[in-house]
């Protein structure tokens, strides 16, 4: 693939998905129900939770996911905090626990502000539901593993709402770069570098800290919205898509869109079940509330590899550069290996993987998790201002407990992990 | 040092942006920050007048967090983490001692509230006591459990000392606190709080039994998976990681005896998927 980052848009990442499901959509008639629609044996119920901004296309992404795989999908509820006064806890509720206790609910749509992705992901699992969740998956670095174990304790289906690796998985030269990496071969000797550049809104989600706290709106209930957050003093940026820029809802622009970025090279690299055991940030001092800006962070793999993360728009560039994976890396014993290992079989899709109750994306929740690792343990060496070494089994920072409080944060209660 | 230079100091960091930026109308305001290389200079000059030197920054806090005094939040922030770096134990001694000796006091709660936010960061277990002095607070509470969640060490003692006077919010927190530190000399208070009016409370508390893996609670977290709703599917989750740990631990047939109640029970088939759980989990077990 190419050595820097491709450039991706949403609609490029769903008709990706799109194409990756053609195959797999051809259903026989006979199946079907009346005007094409499927039968009511295979109609699911879905609700949408987190009904502003991306909601109402995270909705239509599963449901069209659904139809790709013959699966119909009914709306039976929508569910937001700021439904206070119009909720009928019938098909509109304020309240998610609510919608999840509803046993004709088989798929959530989740499009929450990020502190609720992974509680409501898990409450959704334990509830035997089906997940599709906008990305970034997770807020912290626990909530991740957290994700993984609820979902594979369940036996539930997790797809991410970002689909980059689709469209990278069926890309003959990531094919190659992914059967290098994943092959082993190279031990700890891979001298590829892979440099996410620019991107990421940094300034444009960066938090103002001269805002006055005032009353919530009274359709809005402030303390749900907050949830496993503290409760801080409502002010209007805190609230809609500017929670971004708050440390107690997300991470700025790198944590809300290097999941997007970084969703396929993750896979072409074979990334999807390990983290990185080194980072390094280069940043200013950073806020206690909002998120700031950055420079760049360099992320070591045990094998070697690096990735890169830079925003492109403080301080200096990295004056790391950009290498690619090379077949001739390997000696000519281990390259005829590599042209003998089969292709690795296609990535599932959310619907697919629902049809067939097998995960989704070649390995979700996991590979989403890996991916969000990268990316929060970047912004924890730009928060701590210091190298940090990582242990990618135990998912813990190594010998610096202080920055091991930021992989696993504690959640206000009832709220736990 | 006097104050006057330690507002000095404190003055150094940078103004916030005037400038439009990333298209964006609402970008006034936003911090660019400074580079650690400036202000490192900053926190030693501030650290080296020892305790006066914090609290003339903490000096600088106004009740309302609305921008009037973002450099000294700013500063002190930097501070919390600069100390936790190899080789400044001396300093993090010293700004915590400084930091926690403020709780409980007549500062206001906001900035009282700041404080804790600093100690769940840099906190260690000189802190401790001070945050278990504010742990009923109505508003310092919740950010106190943090801080002691955060720091672990020594912090289940002050939430046991704080269980019996708690209730409402605080209980809450409390007790899911103690389940959060898997603290073993709970488990009687855990064990009651399960039974509690207060259904968060009896949830946080049956799922704090199972984290624990007391295998005296295997009643305990069966009953609370035969109720409705919410408290149901938080019931089974309780029973799972129950049997999950106990198994683990090698006590085979506790866990085996939860398995075979969700398998057994789990008849309707919306609820098939636990069954099949519970299934997979007893072939485990043989």
């Amino acid at each position: 693939m190419g050595s820097t980052r491709e450039r991706i848009t949403r609609r490029g990442l769903l008709k990706g998905a799109a194409v990756a499901v053609a195959g797999f959509t051809i259903v026989p008639r006979h199946v079907l129900g009346g005007d094409g629609q499927p039968p009511p044996s295979e109609t699911l119920g879905g609700a949408l939770i987190g009904c502003g901004g991306r909601g109402g296309g995270t909705y239509s992404t599963m449901q069209n996911s659904l139809k790709e795989a013959g699966l119909g999908l009914v709306k039976l509820a929508d569910c937001d905090v700021k439904f206070v006064g119009k909720a009928d806890n019938k098909t509109i509720y304020t309240d998610f626990r609510r919608v999840l206790e509803r046993k004709d609910i088989d798929c959530v749509a989740i499009a929450t502000p990020p502190h609720w992705h992974a509680l409501i992901s898990i409450a959704a699992a334990e509830a035997g539901k089906d997940v599709l969740c906008e990305k970034p998956m997770t807020r912290f670095i626990a909530e991740g593993r957290a994700v993984v174990e609820a979902f594979k304790r369940y036996n539930r289906v997790f797809q991410i709402g970002t689909f980059g690796r689709f469209g990278h998985s069926r890309n003959p030269a990531n094919i190659l770069t992914h059967k290098i990496m994943r092959s082993g071969l190279l031990k700890d000797k891979c001298q590829g570098v892979y440099i996410m550049q620019g991107g990421v809104k940094v300034k444009e989600w960066s938090g103002r800290v001269n805002v006055q706290p005032q009353s919530p709106p009274p359709n809005l209930d402030w303390d749900m919205y907050c949830g496993p957050s503290q409760l801080k003093p409502f002010h209007p940026p805190r609230f809609g898509g500017t929670h971004r820029c708050y440390w107690d809802y997300e991470g700025g622009g790198l944590t809300d869109m290097a999941e997007h970025h970084l969703d396929g090279p993750m896979w072409v690299f074979g990334k999807d079940d390990t983290s990185p055991v080194e980072v390094e940030g280069y940043a200013p001092v950073q806020h206690p509330e909002v998120t700031g800006m950055w420079g760049y962070a360099v992320l070591k793999y045990a094998d070697g590899f690096t990735l890169v993360l830079a925003s492109r728009e403080w301080g200096d560039e990295c004056p790391i550069k950009a290498r690619a994976v090379r077949l001739e890396d390997l000696s000519e014993e281990d390259q005829k290996k590599i042209k003998e290992m089969p292709d690795p079989e296609p990535l599932l899709t959310f619907g697919q993987a629902v049809k067939a109750r097998k995960p989704a994306g070649g390995n979700m929740p996991e590979a989403a998790h890996r991916t969000m690792t990268a990316v929060h343990l970047a912004n924890i060496a730009f928060r701590v201002g210091r190298k940090l070494r990582f242990d990618p089994v135990k998912e813990q920072i190594i010998g610096d407990e202080e920055a091991n409080r930021l992989v696993n944060q504690p959640m206000r209660a009832p709220w736990h992990l | 040092m006097a104050q006057t230079d330690i507002a000095a100091l404190v003055n150094q960091m940078p103004e916030l942006d005037t400038a439009q930026a990333g298209g964006r109308k609402d970008s006034t305001g936003k911090l660019t920050g400074i580079t650690w290389e400036k202000a490192i200079p900053i926190y030693e000059a501030i650290l080296a007048a020892g305790r006066d030197g914090i609290m003339a920054v903490l000096g600088m806090l106004k009740p309302v967090d609305n921008g009037e005094d973002y450099k000294a939040r700013y500063t002190l922030h930097g501070m919390a983490m600069y100390v936790c770096r190899s080789g400044k134990e001396k300093e993090r001694a010293l700004y915590v001692e400084t930091m926690a000796s403020q709780l409980g006091t007549n500062l206001p709660k906001p900035i009282q509230a700041f404080i804790v936010q600093q100690l769940q960061f840099c906190g260690d277990r000189t802190a401790v006591p001070a945050l278990g002095k504010v742990l009923l607070d109505e508003e310092l509470g919740d950010p106190a459990a943090a801080a002691l969640t955060a720091i672990r060490d020594g912090a289940a003692e002050q939430f046991r000392a704080a269980l019996p006077q708690a209730s409402g919010r605080r209980k809450l927190a409390v007790v899911q606190a103690l389940g959060v530190l898997r603290d073993t000399q709970s488990v009687a208070a855990l064990k009651e709080a399960a039974s509690d009016q207060n259904l968060d409370t009896r949830i946080v508390a049956t799922w704090g039994l199972a984290n624990i893996g007391d295998a005296g609670s295997v009643d305990i977290v069966l009953k609370a998976s035969n109720a409705d709703g919410w408290e149901r599917i938080q019931g089974v989750k309780s029973c799972l990681i129950l049997a999950e740990r106990l198994a683990a631990a090698g006590d085979k047939e506790s866990a085996r005896r939860i398995y075979t109640h969700l398998r057994d029970t789990r008849t309707d088939p919306k609820e098939q998927y636990v069954r099949e759980v519970a299934q997979k989990a007893l072939a485990a077990l043989q």
